[in-house]
């Protein structure tokens, strides 16, 4: 496969392709990359191959579908999909179908795009490894997660497009760490409805895609009201026509500094500022700011994903406690004990960083705020820390405390590649915008994917390297 | 991790129905212990702030 979504669909559109020669190399990279990446937990080869063979013959027709017709995509394993199981990354999870598409599901085939499979996720959507998935840069090494199925199957040029879900940086983080670009919209820009929740007050669904181009045909096909999630409701529209290309100049960038965004990697510091730097060069206004209130993201981040969570698996809990991760398991019944003030307290805390960062747009007068997606690249597979200069910090909070201001928030977040650290692995760079204003995120991404200076390499364990 | 705190985390898992084997009283204690430190440390910010509760809901405001 080993191409964009755009590329893919000008390869339809002349006829060099079809939908189902593309599905069947998919399928095909699928299984050869299979048992060293990890990324697949389940391939529909049959439902794929009729999707693929019916988009055939409409395009044939001359019906008008969608830019992601005919192309295929992968599902993170929590969301629903009619005849297939969801199992979320859980043994305690049943093995039988599901009895219908989640919305983004049926929104994403009525465009006429092709789900291969479904890809691995960390237990529950909670966490940052996603075992047993490999790095596509380094095999010994993590993902990212919750969605690192996705973010390795498209690293690795089986798909162009896959779909993850972001609760404190799920979508960002594994985008970050195996170079690819990874897009958390707006709360409530796309339905929740048919997908298994973490945090349903921090929940987000997106596109992770081989350019910043297929997140914008992927969160342009998945967006919209949907009755059965009331997030959606009085969304204004999605405009990201020509976003990509529109460039930055006259626009003004808020470089996030201090907690959280502190301490940093070395390399990861180095390749922010220069990724800054490419950004004013193209035209950009540069406003270096703080926000004191963010370095309560943890604490607020970690106190809403307990409860909620443990609400939610309650019955689980009860019934099939040993079937859960150890760690995953503390956090669900420390979130059903702890007292309903904590709760309400880490809600307050939401809000008023939420409060925050919106002054903090006003007060600057700035139109994205940016900052490295992750504080270091990717971890080895056995690491539980990191070490900075002023200590060591858990590999979990490291990678979350950088992403979950904006689930906090609500506030549209892209992870684009900016570079690679001394080892060769992938440096991402975030950029948050205004509440539905994932337009002008789109506008810097665009700059930053067209200025990197590493933009174009490819990973070791890549389909061209397999075939 | 002093009794007390192990035998209130043992009556609350009773409580929730958490009574499988799995589930470690004293484990438990300690895991809401360091929870508790943690929301603790939003005390100052939630405390000192103006904003009425409830008014930043939903999530997010809309543009301009």
């Amino acid at each position: 496969m080993s191409a964009h979504v755009a590329e893919l669909a000008a390869a339809l559109k002349s006829g060099e392709a079809t939908s189902t020669s593309l599905t069947e190399s998919a399928l095909a990279a699928a299984g050869d990359l299979g048992d060293h990446l990890g990324a697949f937990v389940l391939l529909d080869e049959e439902g794929a191959l009729e999707r693929a063979s019916r988009t055939d013959e409409a395009l044939a027709s001359g019906v008008q579908l969608g830019p992601l017709a005919g192309i295929p995509i992968a599902m993170k394993d929590i969301v629903d999909m009619e005849a297939l199981p969801t199992r979320a990354g859980s043994e305690a999870y049943p093995d039988e179908p599901v009895a219908r598409d989640a919305t983004l599901v049926a929104k994403l085939r009525a465009e006429g795009a092709v789900i291969v499979g479904k890809t691995t996720t960390h237990e529950l959507a909670c966490g940052v490894y996603s075992a047993p998935v490999s790095n596509p840069w380094s095999p010994d090494r993590i993902p990212g997660g919750s969605s690192g199925g996705s973010g390795a199957a498209v690293a690795s040029g089986i798909v162009p497009m896959a779909v993850g879900s972001d609760t404190g940086g799920s979508i960002r983080i594994p985008a970050s760490l195996c170079g690819v670009v990874g897009l958390k919209p707006t709360y409530g820009r796309v339905s929740r409805f048919g997908v298994e929740p973490l945090s349903w007050s921090l929940d987000h669904l997106g596109p992770l895609a081989s350019s910043v181009e297929g997140c914008v045909a992927g969160l342009q096909a998945m967006a919209g009201d949907d009755p059965l999630d009331p997030a959606t409701a009085g969304q204004p529209p999605l405009d990201l026509e020509g976003a990509v290309s529109a460039g930055v100049e006259s626009l003004r960038v808020g470089v996030l500094h201090g907690p959280p965004f502190e301490p940093l990697h070395p390399d990861v510091a180095a390749a922010t500022a220069a990724t800054v730097g490419r950004l004013d060069a193209a035209g950009a206004h540069i406003v270096d700011l703080s926000i004191p209130e963010l370095a309560h993201t943890i604490a607020a981040e970690f106190g809403i994903v307990g409860p909620e969570a443990g609400a939610y698996h309650q019955e689980m809990l009860r019934d099939n406690p040993d079937l859960i991760d150890p760690e995953i398991r503390s956090l669900l019944v420390a979130g059903l004990l702890l007292p309903a003030s904590q709760y309400i307290k880490a809600l307050r805390a939401k809000e008023i960083i939420s409060d925050a960062i919106r002054r903090a747009f006003e007060e600057h007068e700035v139109d994205v705020l940016v900052s490295p997606t992750l504080p270091a690249t990717a971890a080895l597979k056995d690491q539980d820390e990191f070490e900075y200069s002023a200590g060591t910090e858990p590999v979990t909070v490291s990678y979350v405390r950088t992403t979950a201001p904006f689930n906090l928030s609500g506030l549209p977040a892209i992870s684009v590649p900016s570079g690679h650290d001394s080892a060769g692995l992938p440096v991402g760079f975030q950029i948050a915008g205004r509440p539905y204003d994932e337009r002008t995120v789109v506008r810097v991404a665009g700059v930053v994917e067209e200025t990197n200076p590493d933009g174009g390499r490819t990973p070791p364990l890549h389909v061209e390297e397999a075939t | 991790m002093d009794d007390n705190a192990i035998s209130r985390a043992r009556s609350q898992l009773s409580s929730a129905g958490l009574t499988h084997e799995v589930f470690d009283a004293q484990e438990v204690a300690a895991d809401l212990a360091e929870r508790t430190t943690l929301s603790e440390s939003l005390d100052e910010m939630v405390t000192a702030s103006e904003l009425v509760p409830g008014s930043a809901l939903p999530a997010v405001r809309p543009p301009g």
